[in-house]
């Protein structure tokens, strides 16, 4: 049976824009920028660049790029031969990379000559393609017609894919269709947000978040906007330089961007060119939004959504944001909070987040197990976090796994527990969530072998110790010493109970 | 000792590169320039364990200089 076209996502994206401003800025990075009609024509040649790779519909193309002008190209050049855009942080580690290649089976990867990816986590038969930040590929041709190239999608036809982290530290493939890339603009870009072509899109979020992708490439191309694009690390006065440079009229970002720019804001007030700035990632303290408010004059939008899920499903709304609320149920999709049987509880109550939505992600890759473990027969799929609804608006409350939110990535306390262990004082460990001023970090419990002496100094070895093996923000920032974990009579770590240790 | 050295030795130990911390002066604002959000957190509960103090959410974001957190810490100590 002929399955179902729907629409290339890329192709829609792209030639929206070029009957009406072909030489309109779509995307500006540092002192380079794209116009519309010059990104038409790179994605076009990459697109052909992977045909003559022989690249088959539906087939993974690692994309392990910055957030530079090249990004956009690869992607939807990716994406208009019907091949699957696999975008992942180009700072992966080796054994990350590796593990993602073999997991998604890709057989072409594409990088920056420089700062190159790990090439010895690259298996020999995966062939590297090299571009430039412009998205440039030596040798390739300099013009190729779109008719030739473009692939019409089925409608279960994967178009991109993006890794989140998993419990275990082993990242999980989260594959979305075409649709995923164009409702998210529809639903919140234009109906919450009214995004309109004469806004400037700025995400410190990159592309290889869910966030990041639909803020930086389906929103400026969708309603023919500029974004900015910024491929180092967002430190906030690298934020507020591109800000008072470009002048965005819109600003995504995390709680922890707008709270390390509020810290080094000097003067009483900080006048900003942006009419909105939206928050996610994790929640937003609302002491956040008050003092971001008090600084600017502006309210953060903060929203919730997840790789699942593509985007926000749940987000305030300009003029009616609330402090301290995730906002309420994006229109479009519906949400459900149950205790641990899956019954709804009552209105007011804390429960399990479940959302359903049409940009819901149709499984994890290469783990059906997981999948329907996570995405129910009723379509409704488990988010992990702890809701509380009151009057429509959504509070979060925390997780019902072990997983921590820190600085807007999610760590494994299994992956600092391994850490931890590997020194030689260390009997057993367990790591929570600890709060520390507005900043959700890992805090670990740790429960020294016979004879070790418990002091600072140890603690702080420890530390260090972390601090060579694992990311910043990865790194526990409080080690507390104890006799013995709390366990179950099964001998599970009651985590609940740790956590609650660091509250008091 | 006085505080904005005691602090100084507290950044140091929460892995602030030594160079960069002999060179804050206690009117310079650390988000940034000296501090990224983890190494600002790792401080924050440092302060609390040497000190004896909470920090609260709303303070934690008004903290900026080292002069700040002395006078948060201990309003009449140099």
């Amino acid at each position: 049976m002929l399955k179902t076209s729907v629409s290339n996502s890329a192709l829609e994206l792209l030639t929206g824009n070029l009957g009406l401003h072909p030489d309109k800025i779509a995307y500006i990075c540092a002192d380079k920028a794209l116009s519309y009609s010059d990104l038409n024509k790179g994605c076009r040649r990459f697109a052909h660049l992977l045909q003559k790779q022989g690249i088959v519909p539906q087939e993974r193309v690692l994309i392990a790029l910055p957030d530079c002008l090249a990004f956009p190209i690869v992607f939807l050049g990716c994406l208009l031969t019907g091949g699957v855009a696999v975008a992942v942080s180009p700072t992966l580690s080796e054994e990350e990379l590796a593990l993602i290649i073999d997991d998604c089976g890709a057989r072409i990867l594409v990088s920056l000559g420089k700062p190159a990816v790990p090439y010895y986590a690259v298996d020999e038969k995966v062939k590297v393609i090299i571009c430039d930040d412009q998205g440039q590929v030596e040798g390739s041709c300099t013009s190729v017609e779109l008719d030739t190239l473009y692939q019409q999608p089925s409608v279960d036809d994967i178009a991109y894919m993006l890794y989140s982290s998993g419990s275990t530290g082993r990242p999980k493939g989260v594959p979305h269709l075409h649709k995923s890339l164009l409702l998210p603009c529809d639903l919140v870009g234009k109906a919450l947000l009214d995004i309109k072509s004469d806004d400037v899109i700025f995400s410190t979020s990159k592309f290889s978040f869910a966030y990041g992708l639909i803020n930086s490439l389906a929103f400026p191309l969708r309603f023919g906007a500029t974004a900015i694009l910024h491929p180092g690390k967002p430190d906030p006065l690298a934020v507020l330089n591109i800000i008072h440079l470009h002048g965005p009229s819109i600003f995504f970002s995390v709680p922890d961007i707008f709270t390390q720019i509020i810290l080094s804001c000097t003067d009483r007030e900080l006048i900003l060119p942006m009419r909105l700035c939206c928050s996610a990632g994790e929640a937003l303290p609302a002491p956040i939004f008050e003092e971001w408010q008090r600084l600017t004059g502006l309210e953060i939008l903060d929203g919730i959504g997840s790789t699942e899920m593509a985007y926000h499903f749940i987000s305030n709304v300009p003029g009616r944001a609330v402090a301290g609320s995730a906002g309420q149920l994006v229109p479009g999709y519906r949400a459900r909070l149950v205790d641990d049987y899956g019954n709804d509880v009552p209105a007011g109550r804390e429960g399990n987040l479940l959302i359903c939505g049409p940009t819901k992600t149709p499984c994890y890759w290469n783990l059906p197990e997981l999948s329907a473990g996570t995405i129910l027969p009723d379509g409704f799929v488990k988010t992990g976090d702890i809701f509380l609804e009151r009057d429509g608006f959504y509070y979060y409350r925390g997780r019902c796994d072990d997983m921590i939110k820190s600085g807007a990535c999610w760590v494994s306390p299994f992956i600092v527990e391994d850490a931890l262990r590997s020194h030689p004082a260390v009997a057993e460990c367990a790591v929570a969530v600890v709060t520390v001023g507005t900043f959700n970090r890992p805090g670990a419990f740790v429960v020294l072998i016979p004879g070790t002496k418990q002091s600072p100094a140890l603690a702080q070895e420890l530390m260090s110790h972390i601090m060579e093996r694992l990311p910043d923000y990865m790194c526990p920032v409080r080690i507390r010493f104890m006799a013995e974990l709390p366990r179950t009579s099964t001998g599970k770590i009651q985590r609940f109970k740790l956590r609650e240790q660091f509250a008091h | 000792m006085p505080v904005i050295n005691e602090l100084k030795e507290l950044m140091i130990n929460i892995g602030v590169e030594e160079r960069i911390v002999n060179e804050v002066g206690p009117e310079q604002i650390l988000a940034g320039h000296v501090m990224d959000s983890v190494h600002y957190t790792a401080f924050i509960v440092a302060i609390e364990g040497r000190y004896g103090i909470r920090i609260t959410d709303r303070y934690a974001l008004r903290l900026r200089t080292l002069n700040d957190f002395r006078n948060y810490i201990n309003p009449g100590r140099k």
